[in-house]
């Protein structure tokens, strides 16, 4: 063993740090007891937090009513609902109108104009009138020339509130104001515990879903006599049916005459219960998805559908889809509840008494549809999903897209998917479910 | 505290006492607990983001109380005596925050700066540079990685008659941590911690 060493003439760096002497320790020991009292032994721990917050603003119901006019195309900025009829595309722009594109050629949509409608958020077309949702007011307007919009009907205060990303807006017919909120994102910094007794709220989420609103899959929309309706899908809260027009509040189920395309009538109520949020046409079937079931409603009497049944589920967000004798229901935690993220499949043949057949995981399911063999379903942030569902109980996935948010798809005769996202959106081609084509998009700005 | 300095000066002495042969190693495992002691804020918990923060916005300042707080840790050092009085290698353990487990990997560096004899006490300085890994300390919807760790200490070494010997060191003890919560694109936090603790270990060497 090496026993103390003395030092040598010429001292190198290894050298001193080895074989320190004592006089130079005293030099440095100063700056040593200066460093110490610098070094500081308390926690510095900085959070910084980005999260939503809903800005209350009131609207004047005059600002609604004289608000619908035509405009020159806009740039996309917050999607809403989807709606495809004939050759046009109808891409809502919250609660500001709807985006009128020719769709005649998928491979290159061309903005033809944008309908400022206040307040908008669902919608539906039959013979050239679209009916959708203002605020309170159900409008009627020609869509035949859509460059010059011209109101044609009005039916004031159906609705007191409507639901847009968990968030309702109010109607006060006493003051006949409507109160609204809109978004914005903050982000703040501030000193923490740095983790003493930190209590954790993991999965209650932002207020941040779309669950409660619209837009498209699948499914033909009823209506006979040869009449030209347009397609909505699993997330839609306005459908049609022969001539009447079917709109769910988060309450109510709500009939509409509109054999007088103009002026359409409020012909019934039904109270659904609460927490309702789509609506999907099946046959002479309505199916009507809220936060704790899918109910089935009799259609065979359009101006009164009576309920069948109800399939419950745990409490999650819902939209159905139906085809074949199977229901297609998705269920995601999120404001509506804290159930597991899954797709279920659910037989349908007996309308009195529906059963699961089985249940799928997923990741966080919004809209979806079926097409014969092929499921598509939305994954919100984590893109799209296309499904074999030849075999009910194990379906196969084919596809899955992660390169964009998706919340609503419809499906179109020849293999034409239309997906919304929070991105914008997307057009493919699905003549091959495990290989779907890109055909355009329109990208949000 | 008393108790602890009478048996320090009893190993001391009693190593002092034995001079005598003593096997070495080229191999140097430096095994020790420590006390992590430090001044950090308690109070309500941090404020996360909820569905109810977006209903009821207010602009939120915590306010803490600073109070001590003690946590313990191991640690083990597994080097080679590149040098008489010098060994290198690697230290890993584990060390108990509030808010996290972390397990430290780092090299290490361990320099005898003073010594009277093979057999007699020591006084020693180490370094330990490296990073923090929270791989144990996992949950659900948070993501937690670690970063640098710096932790310098001098001390003594107290040599036994087998070779083996007892460890005293002080040492201050720096530890960077992150912290994100995302619950989606417009709702998230990102937390850095900035740890500091004066540490006193004690432990063995072999």
């Amino acid at each position: 063993m090496t026993a103390f060493q003395p030092f040598p003439l010429k001292r190198g760096l290894s050298d001193t740090i080895c074989n320190p002497d004592i006089t130079m320790l005293r030099k440095i020991l100063p700056f040593l007891i200066l460093a110490a009292l610098q070094w500081s032994c308390s926690d510095e721990c900085t959070q910084t937090r980005t999260y939503t917050v809903w800005i209350p603003f009131t609207v004047g119901y005059e600002t609604v009513r004289n608000g619908i006019a035509s405009a020159e195309p806009q740039d996309l900025k917050e999607p809403g609902k989807i709606y495809a009829y004939k050759q046009y595309l109808l891409i809502g722009e919250v609660k500001k109108g709807i985006h009128v594109i020719d769709n005649s050629d998928p491979r290159s949509p061309r903005p033809v104009s944008f309908i400022k409608i206040p307040g908008v958020l669902d919608f539906v077309v039959k013979n050239e009138m679209l009916y959708a949702d203002s605020y309170m007011d159900l409008v009627s307007l020609d869509l035949s020339d859509p460059l010059h919009i011209k109101e044609t009907g009005r039916k004031t205060g159906m609705f007191n509130r409507g639901i847009w990303n968990g968030r309702s807006w109010y109607y006060d017919s006493r003051t006949q104001t409507i109160t609204d909120y809109t978004k914005e994102v903050r982000t703040e910094s501030y000193k923490t515990n740095c983790g003493n007794d930190e209590p954790r709220f993991i999965g209650m989420g932002g207020s941040y879903d779309q669950l409660s609103l619209n837009s498209g899959s699948s499914g033909s929309q009823g209506s006979p006599g040869g009449d030209v309706a347009g397609q909505g899908g699993s997330m839609a809260r306005f459908t049609l049916y022969d001539h009447f027009l079917y709109t769910v509040t988060d309450t109510d189920l709500m009939v509409f005459d509109i054999s007088n395309p103009s002026t359409p009538d409020s012909t019934g109520k039904i109270n659904l219960g609460s927490g309702i949020e789509t609506i999907f046409p099946y046959r002479d079937l309505l199916f009507i998805g809220s936060n704790t079931g899918m109910y089935i409603y009799d259609n065979q009497n359009p101006e009164k559908p009576e309920r069948m049944s109800i399939f419950s589920h745990a409490r999650a967000c819902d939209p159905v889809v139906a085809e074949n004798d199977r229901a297609y229901v998705t269920l995601r935690s999120g404001p509506c509840g804290a159930a597991q993220n899954q797709l279920q499949i659910i037989n349908i043949t007996n309308l009195q008494a529906p059963f699961l057949v089985k249940a799928y995981p997923m990741q966080q399911p919004h809209g979806l549809s079926v097409s014969g063999k092929t499921l598509t379903l939305c994954e919100g942030t984590y893109g799209l999903k296309s499904f074999d569902i030849t075999n009910e109980n194990s379906i196969k996935e084919l596809q899955h897209i992660t390169d964009h948010h998706a919340f609503d798809v419809i499906q179109l005769s020849g293999d034409i998917l239309l997906v919304i996202g929070d991105d914008g959106f997307y057009q493919y081609s699905n003549a091959n479910p495990s290989q779907l084509q890109l055909l355009s998009k329109i990208a949000k700005k | 505290m008393k108790k602890i300095y009478v048996i320090l000066l009893f190993l001391a002495f009693s190593a002092s006492a034995q001079e005598r042969e003593v096997k070495t190693s080229k191999f140097v495992n430096q095994t020790e607990i420590a006390l992590l002691a430090g001044r950090s804020y308690t109070g309500p918990g941090n404020y996360w983001p909820s569905y109810l923060s977006s209903y009821y916005p207010t602009t939120y300042i915590p306010t803490y109380t600073r109070g001590n707080t003690g946590t313990l840790s191991v640690q083990t050092f597994n080097g080679w005596r590149v040098k008489p009085r010098t060994a290198l290698g690697l230290t890993t353990g584990l060390d108990a925050y509030q808010g996290a487990l972390i397990m430290p990997v780092a090299a290490g560096i361990r320099q005898i700066l003073f010594e009277k004899g093979p057999t007699l006490s020591k006084f020693q300085a180490s370094l330990d540079l490296g990073t923090g890994t929270l791989w144990l300390d996992g949950e659900e919807g948070v993501s937690k990685k670690g970063g640098l760790m710096v932790n310098p200490a001098v001390g003594f070494v107290f040599p036994t008659r087998s070779g083996s010997a007892f460890l005293l060191n002080f040492g201050y003890k720096y530890q960077y941590y992150r912290i994100t919560t995302a619950y989606d694109k417009e709702n998230f936090t990102e937390e850095t911690r900035n740890i500091k603790r004066l540490q006193l270990r004690l432990g063995f060497q072999f």
